[in-house]
């Protein structure tokens, strides 16, 4: 927990500290405000069979969220924190070092949903919603040690398949999904294109409706399916099931992973790196020259990129509502291009960042005779050519299926080409480079007035993909003030860059 | 601004002419002159903060001068830069590499760097793995690397393009017997074929028994040069230890504190 804590920076631990400042201020503000109607409620009353349904859902999100938590935890609890070698030698039996680390991982994978879990909690208690409260909190602990448990066997099964870094990089990519799913379904009338918000929302309603007990051939209220949902309402038999099951599961997992993870410590933990990877020739070697090498460097780093990898994904997840709520209008033909230019100008962003302002060598660039010029020209367009290959491959299917005409798709390649282009020549004006994994750190923020100009350069490019699928001519202004805001961003570059 | 050329018809490996250097006011080079032959080992010694990292980042072209000039091989640092590296290799004390890269994929980015062909660089670098005893790790990312096998790859990066003057910064700090052995044979070959090194290192035991010359570095300044025999004839003593002591008057306090005692 500690340990998680310290992991927070300053801006983070402030920003905790003020929402709870302002959830206590506000579940107080709420109690004096409900305090005569609060007696007349039945707020401990059974939780009735139509909410089990809806808080099992939730439950469901809450135990993803724990489990991939539990993963990562376990990865660097397990085979990465610097003391382990001291730990496995000490008088300690191997299987009340795991049982601690385990406890760890717990802790570790409890607090993200803590964040959620507890101010909710409090919230319920202060009201008086006591069964709800207690029982909130025993299922929160209780679920800690379950999604421990298997993030514990999950993360040493895949550690075995896909080795320590791959078991990363999976997780990495499972959290980003988890982490987007609630998000989505919050946006599930963005996606159900003609229909509109309040269509939208009554369908979801109305599936959420029929998941209950007895209701569209889902069980009883007496089934195991249920029990989770009735033990956060403090109903004495499921809680108790459940608290033992947690309990037994957590133990079981400890005695039968020992063997696996003192071995497993033997073979990985130590130096990561020495799992090897398939993609090195095995036999003589094959070089690149010039361009082309460091072209190929810029791409392994950037594909051996977990974090990357996840934010990519990430970034990708939250765009699609947002495009296809603002071009609900036009269709595919309008989604499809405007779709295109923003996603890929989005993407370009995010690798420029690594390849132009992350650097893990700079005294060997800058003692080596290759120019500063050519050598920033390589790693931009090692961010270019990637996103402008996608976009070409998505705007050449749009265009087979007939969603883009001739003319519009012409239209588009070269907004296309300005949009990844320019996004990573805007790059050039941050601040000075950093080490690859210090690039995504949170206290390493874009300046402000970088992220209006990008946002301004991207949006007016993908106003204008827009504006051309009905050929309307406002798309010629927001061109322009894209082309300002690139051409201001990159007087403002960098004097090293100059 | 045209480059300055050098006065000798022999050109050396390295030549620095009056380098200055301050941060902050304070001085860290302070009017450095010394040249360095073709085949010759030099060992830049000199106690904590004299001096030698600055210098040595001041030839690779890292460190600008404030004033002074530095030529390899007769081309300027400051205004023939190009031509300059390209005969250059550095070696910082602490390698910065790519944890993420393979050596073969490290050693073909470096080749690139140094524009050279693929064709040539391919051997090179299986020769140099192999030479250095990391050609059964190759398929393994550098971050898996000991502190040895870090040093033992940078210097194999250092060395694929064939430079011809070689800055190396405590090339042997971390490395445990039989990679420093290795290290000091590398070395050794490379000077035999005609290369030029300029090394700094706390063990003298190092620069007594491999350099050809020694430089002593005190307060930015060049305060004592010339072979091993030369220094401890000059400064009457019998070992380098004794003789560094000596020169940069580090022994007196330490004699008096010893005295204290």
């Amino acid at each position: 927990m500690l340990w998680q804590w310290q992991a927070l920076t300053g801006g983070q631990r402030k920003g905790l500290f003020t929402a709870l400042t302002v959830l206590v201020l506000g579940v107080v503000v709420a109690y004096f405000a409900l305090r005569s109607v609060l007696p007349n409620l039945p707020l401990n009353a059974p939780l009735p069979d139509v909410a089990l349904g809806p808080v099992l859902l939730v439950q469901a999100f809450f135990f993803t969220l724990m489990l991939s938590a539990a993963v990562r935890a376990s990865l660097v609890t397990l085979f990465t924190r610097g003391d382990l070698d001291l730990l496995l030698q000490s008088p300690l039996p191997p299987r009340v070092v795991l049982a601690s680390r385990a406890l760890g991982v717990a802790l570790s994978a409890a607090l993200p949903a803590g964040l959620l879990v507890v101010p909710l909690t409090l919230a319920l208690l202060v009201l008086g919603v006591w069964r709800g409260g207690l029982g909130l909190t025993v299922w929160w602990l209780s679920a800690a040690l379950l999604a421990s448990s298997a993030g514990l066997w999950l993360t040493l099964g895949l550690v075995r398949v896909l080795g320590v870094r791959g078991t990363r990089t999976a997780a990495s990519v499972l959290g980003a999904l988890f982490g987007a799913g609630l998000f989505l379904a919050t946006q599930w009338a963005n996606f159900s294109g003609g229909r509109g918000r309040g269509q939208g929302s009554n369908a979801v309603f109305e599936a959420l409706s029929t998941f209950a007990p007895g209701q569209a051939g889902w069980p009883g209220r007496e089934a195991w399916l249920w029990l989770p949902a009735r033990a956060v309402w403090l109903e004495p038999l499921p809680l108790l099931i459940l608290v033992a099951l947690s309990l037994a599961v957590f133990a079981v997992s400890v005695l039968a992973l020992t063997l696996q993870f003192t071995s497993g410590v033997q073979e990985m933990a130590a130096p990561e790196g020495r799992v090897r990877h398939p993609r090195t020739p095995a036999g003589r070697l094959r070089f690149a020259s010039g361009s082309r090498a460091t072209l190929l460097k810029e791409w392994r780093l950037i594909g051996r990129d977990p974090e990357l990898l996840s934010r990519t994904l990430l970034q990708l997840v939250y765009l699609l509502p947002l495009l296809f709520s603002v071009t609900r209008g036009g269709g595919l033909r309008a989604a499809g291009g405007t779709g295109v230019v923003l996603l890929t100008a989005s993407l370009t962003a995010a690798l420029a960042h690594l390849t132009l302002n992350a650097e893990d060598a700079p005294d060997l660039l800058v003692s080596a005779p290759r120019s500063p010029a050519a050598l920033r020209r390589d790693k931009w367009l090692a961010a270019v050519i990637p996103t402008t290959l996608i976009g070409l491959v998505a705007l050449t299917v749009l265009a087979l299926r007939g969603a883009l005409g001739t003319s519009h798709t012409l239209f588009l390649l070269p907004l296309l080409l300005l949009g990844t282009g320019g996004t990573a020549l805007m790059v050039l004006w941050q601040p000075l480079p950093v080490r690859r994994a210090d690039a995504f750190k949170s206290n390493r923020r874009t300046p402000f007035i970088n992220t209006v100009l990008t946002l301004l350069f991207q949006g007016g490019l993908s106003a204008t993909a827009f504006a051309a699928s009905s050929g309307a001519v406002w798309g010629l202004v927001t061109l322009a003030a894209a082309l300002i805001a690139l051409g201001v961003a990159y007087s403002m570059r960098r004097s090293d860059v100059r | 601004m045209s480059a300055p050329t050098p006065t000798t018809t022999e050109i050396p490996a390295l030549d620095l002419r009056d380098l200055h250097k301050s941060f902050a006011g304070k001085a860290a080079v302070s009017g450095l002159s010394l040249r360095v032959r073709p085949g010759e080992l030099y060992a830049l010694l000199g106690p904590n903060g004299a001096g030698k990292t600055t210098t040595i980042r001041m030839i690779a072209g890292l460190t600008r001068p404030d004033s002074g000039e530095a030529f390899i091989y007769g081309h300027s640092v400051q205004y023939d830069a190009q031509a300059a590296k390209q005969v250059l290799a550095y070696l910082p004390d602490d390698p910065l590499l790519y944890g993420k890269l393979s050596a073969p994929e490290y050693l073909e980015f470096v080749a690139g760097l140094w524009g050279m062909d693929a064709g040539e660089a391919a051997p090179e670098a299986e020769r140099l793995l192999r030479w250095l005893n990391l050609w059964d790790h190759r398929t393994e990312r550098v971050e898996g690397f000991s502190r040895g096998m870090k040093q033992k790859l940078a210097l194999a990066g250092a060395l694929i393009h064939r430079p011809r003057l070689m800055l190396l910064d405590e090339p042997l700090t971390g490395l445990d017997a039989a990679a420093s052995r290795q290290v000091k044979d590398a070395l050794r070959q490379y000077v035999d074929d005609g290369g030029a090194v300029v090394l700094t290192t706390h063990i003298l035991e190092v620069a007594e028994r491999m350099a050809e010359r020694i430089g002593i570095i005190g307060g930015g300044q060049l305060i004592a040069e010339g072979t091993p025999e030369e220094l401890l004839e000059r400064t009457g003593t019998h070992t380098l230890e004794d003789a560094f002591l000596s020169l940069t008057g580090l022994d007196a306090p330490q004699t008096e504190v010893v005295a204290s005692l």
